[in-house]
């Protein structure tokens, strides 16, 4: 669990109900048409955007302003060419640069922290220096209250505090931990001789709590950029069992293939790898913990294998890895893994690909035992160590095997 | 306002009564419990209570003769409350927050508690911390294998579930050197490596791979930096998150002790291949992504290194830092 991007539709989308914001955008994919654009914004000024949770788009080309209809298409065209899936499309908010501002407000141990800078928009970096750090506790986002009553005679930073605290409270509802406005165009107006502040969103960006209720539905996560085919399968299988799997495709045609278990020991082994020199052949990063079943383990480790045997590496090593286990059992989730290694043994033979295993836990004995059988009785054995091997040391093993190729 | 937070001290613990509620049946870990207790040769378990589906009397072993131990539908059923030392919450993660309240509210003598699952909304572990955590209760979590104080209190999965492990991890052996870790295989990994290279823990706990732990890093630095069994404290952290920037700040406060009081501060800090991707990935545990230059592991090695600690570059070094301390 942990936070996750939201479309930049689905925040807004929210926001502007909760805000009470005149605001119309439209989710889009490559399968848009012109006239759908049209009967939504009938001759309005647009942008589209890549809507992937992406940083910095201004300057990477992936916005389009001021844009028609038939532009919007063309842009979402030629952006799939490249690989982006989601795209929002708005209306033109026509202000001046003076008018742009930076706000962004995260969770914090103590509250809210809140960075705020008159000088917005995709310059911001270069304005670091003007911007404003401040903490909303808990308590205060809950209780003060913004009474609109009294809002007419306010100034205008007094104003842009009800809006920020506001905003925590909306964060709160909706288990937010990170959103930014950048740009937040603050429009001063006068309404029948009072002064309000009309806030238009022009890009936003939020974070939201894996573990929180999402009342606004699970398909608010933004597509994974460019995700490989075995991290979807993986993501999905994650989402079916209550233990922990996880996966990243670092370098298809690594030589350097990981099966981790544990949060902290995948972490401490794939370290080993890149702190040895070998970080551009690791093929994958990715853990199973929380005593997987030994099906889930089997599912898990085939995914690994075939895109370990689909990499063009000359040599292919497979590490094995985990620290002693407090709970998951070795020798349940090593039967998974052996029966994912029995169906491919024949292309794993092929491809001279040794396996190296190191692992501790309930039931280790059993499990190293049945390991060591099974590589060895195939003839792909690089070794089985216990506990009493210190855990990067298989990486070293394992590594020394590459290196002795590579020196042929 | 963390610095008023007092909680109950690990020698305190020592010498205390260490009743046990287990909240959410796990027959695996209530068993290994027993186990623990049965080694130690204690006389009677720790577990004082169960809550679970039903009210209800459930077998578990006591070494190789059965025992009853009291399942209750409800908290307030729960006969003795006053007794109650401590809870393992082992429920799922989205009870977490209303399993704390209650126990905080009902059971008076109450030291604290572990959360197990993952999950725990991060809404909920800020609620429990602003709550409970500041009425003085010790709590440990969210996703934490445990608490353990060897031979005298065990906590959860930590240390092993097996006979076998809670045998052969050293965990029934009192020592003086305190683990602590973001992670609850590495706990483990550490209490193994602690073990190989001649030492025995003073106590153990993993707060958790999560963005707010209950029990602060620094918090748990505090319970080893005063507690006068601890010699050495070992310490993994990951990217993600600025708590060891708060150890620095303890740990420059407690030097001016250092004198009369030495202990020495091994970490490790895993994390550096997300050097590898221009964006950090989000790795196995919650917090372990760094959106900032200081949550980089290398930058919190550097600071860590700067502040008198021994830092591993390696993994492997920390056995071999171990085997050189003084036993």
């Amino acid at each position: 669990m942990a936070r996750i991007k939201i479309s930049e539709f689905s925040a807004k989308n929210i926001l502007s109900k909760e805000l009470r914001l005149t605001w119309l955008g439209l989710p889009a994919t490559i399968s848009i048409t012109t006239q759908e654009i049209i009967s939504l914004f009938e001759g309005k000024k647009l942008v589209v955007k890549v809507d992937q949770g992406i940083k910095k788009r201004g300057k990477q080309g992936l916005v389009k302003i001021n844009a028609t209809p038939d532009e919007c298409v063309q842009f979402i065209q030629d952006k799939s060419k490249q690989g982006y899936t989601q795209f929002l499309i708005e209306e033109l908010v026509t202000h001046k640069p003076e008018e742009e501002h930076y706000l962004s407000i995260e969770r914090v141990r103590e509250g809210m922290r809140v960075l705020y800078s008159e000088k917005g928009g995709i310059e911001v970096e270069d304005n670091w220096e003007s911007i404003n750090e401040s903490r909303i506790s808990n308590l205060e986002s809950r209780n003060k209250q913004t009474k609109s009553g009294e809002t007419t005679r306010k100034t205008d930073e007094e104003r842009r505090n009800d809006f920020v605290i506001k905003l925590c409270q909306i964060m709160d509802k909706y288990h937010f931990s990170f959103l930014e406005i950048n740009p937040l165009v603050e429009l001063q107006a006068t309404v029948s001789k009072l002064q309000t502040t009309n806030f238009q969103l022009l890009d936003c960006a939020v974070l939201a709590d894996d573990a929180g209720s999402r009342p606004y539905g699970s398909s608010s996560a933004v597509d994974e950029l460019s995700e490989h085919p075995a991290e979807k399968q993986v993501r999905q299988l994650d989402a079916t069992t209550p233990a922990s799997l996880k996966l990243k495709v670092i370098n298809p045609n690594g030589s350097i293939w990981m099966l981790l278990s544990g949060g902290g020991a995948s972490l401490v082994l794939a370290d080993e790898v890149a702190d040895l020199g070998y970080g551009k052949e690791l093929g994958n990063y990715g853990e199973y913990s929380g005593s997987p079943s030994t099906e889930d383990t089997y599912l898990y480790t085939k995914t690994i294998i075939k895109t370990m045997l689909d990499s063009k590496a000359e040599k292919k090593v497979l590490v094995i890895a985990g620290g002693v286990a407090n709970f998951t059992d070795v020798t349940k989730t090593f039967k998974g893994i052996i029966q994912a290694l029995k169906e491919e043994i024949a292309l794993l033979q092929k491809q001279h690909i040794q396996v190296y295993v190191r692992r501790g836990g309930p039931n280790q004995d059993k499990g190293l035992a049945l390991m060591h059988k099974f590589l060895s009785d195939n003839e792909i054995l690089g070794h089985v160590a216990g506990p009493e091997m210190v855990l990067t040391e298989i990486v070293k093993k394992a590594l020394s095997e590459i290196q002795n190729s590579n020196n042929k | 306002m963390t610095n008023q937070i007092q909680i109950s001290k690990i020698e305190a613990i020592r010498n205390g009564r260490n009743n046990i509620l287990v909240v959410g049946n796990h027959p695996q870990i209530v068993q290994s419990i027993l186990d623990f207790d049965y080694l130690a040769g204690k006389s009677k378990p720790s577990i004082f209570g169960i809550i679970g589906n039903s009210d209800a009397h459930l077998k578990y072993f006591w070494g190789k003769k059965e025992v009853l131990i009291s399942q209750y539908h409800t908290f307030e059923r729960v006969e003795n409350a006053h007794l109650i030392d401590w809870f393992i919450n082992l429920s799922s993660g989205r009870r977490a927050l209303s399993t704390g309240i209650v126990m905080n509210r009902l059971f008076t003598n109450l030291t604290g508690g572990v959360f197990f699952a993952e999950g725990v909304p991060e809404l909920h572990s800020l609620e429990l911390y602003n709550t409970v955590v500041k009425n003085g209760r010790l709590l440990i979590g969210p996703a934490s294998v445990g608490l353990v104080l060897p031979g005298i209190l065990k906590l959860g999965p930590i240390g092993g579930i097996t006979p076998e492990q809670i045998v052969t991890s050293g965990i029934l052996e009192q020592g003086d050197v305190a683990v602590m870790s973001a992670s609850g295989g590495m706990t483990n990994e550490l209490i193994s490596v602690v073990l190989q290279s001649g030492h025995h823990l003073s106590f153990s706990l993993s707060f958790g791979g999560d963005r707010f732990p209950l029990l602060t890093p620094k918090n748990a630095f505090a319970l080893a930096l005063e507690d006068p069994k601890t010699k050495t404290i070992v310490y993994y952290g990951e990217l993600g998150g600025t708590d060891e920037y708060e150890l620095i700040d303890i740990l420059n406060k407690n030097s001016k002790h250092e004198a009369r009081n030495p202990k020495k501060v091994i970490a490790h800090i895993a994390g550096t291949v997300a050097d590898l991707f221009s964006e950090s990935p989000q790795f196995g545990h919650a917090k372990a992504k760094a959106e900032t230059v200081g949550e980089k592991a290398r930058q919190k090695r550097e600071a860590l290194k700067k502040a008198g600690v021994i830092v591993t570059e390696s993994f492997g070094e920390l056995g071999k830092v171990l085997r050189e301390l003084r036993i």
